[in-house]
């Protein structure tokens, strides 16, 4: 459970399916992999270059950062002190599990700084944190950094993709604006549980990108308090998911294979997961295509002939007649209408199928 | 030990004879030869390689580069204060062309730790007492922090990083090299070494958002300015535990770093990180 899948609950909010499987923590990308479909591999081009990017900005003491945390944020940071809390910062303690301890001293080094206390740090570097979702706990490894000053902290959130001198992929920066919304929101919990002012963790965060094709790092300042309440709301919504689970008739995924001989064999453990998969609903649309699910999803929505496999548009259009076949149906004449939305679908459909006669006759279409 | 003529014909005529063989067996199919005449070709080939390197004489040049130890204590003593690998290696790059690979650092740490003890079971042996390459210690509990190294001749305080001393480091450093840049004006290595203080001076408050290089002097007065404001705090923060680590821990542990709390000792009694 990371930021990216938590992020992603936003866009594809009421899938039960995507619900259940995130909270019981299955890893989903094996799970698609078992059913036959290709792993989704970020180009190892993509990864040196990320990771090149990252030694950069952690070069010199992260020099860089910190003058871009001076510029774009506008803090003073005339004296830079540093709490590294990564697995390899917190080593000193071995005798309790990374995990822990490090959520531990994070949280210990944010109630430091909330609470304004000389020699707290100012530079956080790769702090643990949790988010309660559902009635479970997840555990957010920020690879972040954070800034703070006089009580109030900025999350810093460094990406790859490039920004050009004005504007950068709007895409790419509402995903990386959701995922920082998680890391927000997750330390704005974190304080309240502290007994400070959740307002205290500023939604504006600094999104780092190398400028145009050069790798020299550039600061952009983006404002995440919609997506934080977005965020919450769409958590909200999940409410308590163990109840869920159980109002479903689940069926258990069979265990990984550890020897599977024939072609049998393999279809009848695909058709196994295919049928634990199904016991939960789903709910297809365009926010699925971030999820690691989305392929094995979309076949099954194009088994069904679901309108839902032509975007969420046409599927909002049609309303509640799901399926292709039925609203073709209704289109054709073969069908009546059942009811007044039937009706308005039939008739923009039928205006719709007329204008591209007359296109294809005058020879437009 | 150069081979005479005679040796190089002998060597390049049975490669020759060994090439015309294998092409043979492949064009005749037969595969059960394939796999001794492949050997052949390449031992053959391999001598021949070898022969070339002799002419090229690229060996002599391989003679000339330091082994990496001393090339890690002359960027040290330029550097002046603890420095992560990464800078190390870029300070050494620059004023002296040593490639050094960070990843063999670690290994160089442990071999430290092994002289440092041979030598003080026997001091006597000793020419004098060596200058070792130590890791940089927590200023909480004394653990050796990983990937900055440091010299033993320095001071324990200043080999001691608390919670500011990685920006004052860094900036002092920067003042290191910008000097000597100023005092060797004309020397091949200035322009490299420049760069380098450059980069780190464009962090300083007087150089936000440009991009050209501030000059040596511009980041002597720039990093003073800096160090000004930061430098007593940390500097007391490294006294306070200075003096707390002296009266814990032993010689080897105020050289080599405290062992992390929990952890057990290995047979030779350290873990070294």
């Amino acid at each position: 459970m990371n930021a990216r899948r938590v992020a992603s609950i936003v866009e594809a909010p009421g899938c039960v399916r995507r619900t259940v499987l995130d909270a019981a923590g299955v890893d989903t990308t094996f799970l698609v992999q078992q059913l036959g479909f290709k792993r989704d591999r970020q180009s190892p081009l993509a990864i040196s270059r990320a990771a090149q990017f990252e030694a950069l900005l952690e070069r010199d003491g992260r020099a860089q950062l910190i003058q871009l945390a001076r510029r774009h944020l506008d803090l003073e940071l005339s004296d830079v002190r540093v709490k590294d809390l990564s697995v390899a910062g917190t080593r000193s303690q071995v005798r309790i599990a990374a995990d822990t301890r490090r959520t531990k001293l994070t949280k210990q080094e944010l109630g430091h700084i909330l609470r304004r206390e000389p020699g707290a740090a100012n530079l956080l570097v790769k702090p643990l944190t949790t988010l309660t979702i559902g009635n479970l706990e997840a555990q957010l490894e920020q690879d972040v950094l954070a800034f703070a000053e006089q009580g109030a902290l900025h999350v810093v959130a460094i990406r790859n993709f490039y920004m050009t001198r004005d504007d950068a992929d709007p895409t790419l920066v509402g995903q990386a604006a959701r995922e920082t919304a998680v890391h927000v929101l997750s330390l704005q919990r974190m304080a309240e549980a502290l007994g400070c002012d959740r307002a205290q963790i500023s939604t504006k965060v600094l999104l780092v990108l190398p400028r145009d094709l050069l790798f020299v790092p550039t600061g952009v300042v983006i404002d995440v308090a919609d997506e934080v309440e977005h965020l919450e709301q769409a958590i909200g919504r999940i409410g308590d998911i163990e109840d869920l689970a159980e109002s479903l008739d689940l069926i258990a995924l069979p265990p990984p294979p550890e020897t599977l001989s024939s072609e049998d064999d393999h279809e009848q453990f695909r058709g196994e997961v295919r049928g634990a998969l199904r016991a939960m609903p789903m709910r297809f649309g365009d926010g699925c295509v971030s999820c690691a699910m989305f392929r094995s999803c979309r076949q099954e929505a194009e088994a069904e002939r679901s309108t839902a496999r032509l975007g969420s548009v046409v599927a909002g259009l049609c309303g509640e007649t799901g399926s292709i076949d039925a609203v073709l149906d209704l289109v054709e004449g073969r069908r009546a209408p059942q009811s007044i939305s039937e009706a308005a679908i039939s008739d923009v459909l039928q205006r719709a199928s007329r204008a591209i006669e007359r296109a294809e006759i005058a020879g437009v279409a | 030990m150069p081979t005479s003529q005679a040796d190089v014909h002998a060597t390049l005529a049975a490669l020759e004879r060994a090439q015309t063989a294998l092409n043979r067996a492949l064009r005749d199919e037969q595969n059960d030869q394939l796999a001794d005449l492949d050997a052949e070709v390449r031992r053959l080939e391999r001598e021949r390689s070898r022969l070339v390197q002799q002419r090229t004489s690229r060996r002599d040049q391989f003679a000339q580069v330091p082994p990496v130890r001393a090339q890690v204590l002359a960027a040290l003593n330029i550097a002046g204060r603890p420095v992560a690998s990464r800078l190390l290696a870029d300070i050494a790059r620059a004023r002296y062309g040593y490639n050094i690979e960070t990843r063999g650092l670690a290994s160089l740490r442990r071999d430290e730790l092994r002289s440092w003890r041979v030598y003080s079971e026997h001091p006597e042996r000793a020419v004098a007492k060596p200058d070792l390459i130590v890791p940089a210690l927590s200023y909480d509990r004394f653990t050796p922090e990983r990937g900055t190294l440091a010299l033993s001749s320095w001071k324990l305080a200043d080999r001691i990083v608390a919670p500011a001393s990685g920006r004052v480091d860094v900036l002092v450093v920067a003042s290191n090299l910008a000097r000597l840049c100023m005092a060797s004006p004309n020397d091949p290595w200035q322009a490299d070494l420049a760069r380098l203080a450059g980069r780190i001076g464009l962090s300083t408050r007087p150089f936000a958002g440009t991009l050209a290089l501030p000059s040596p002097n511009e980041i002597l007065d720039a990093a003073a300015a800096e160090l000004g404001i930061i430098i007593p705090a940390d500097q007391r923060e490294r006294e306070d535990s200075a003096s707390r680590a002296a009266g814990l821990l032993g010689e080897e542990d105020q050289l080599f770093g405290a062992a992390p709390l929990g952890l057990t000792t290995n047979v030779a009694g350290k873990r070294v990180s």
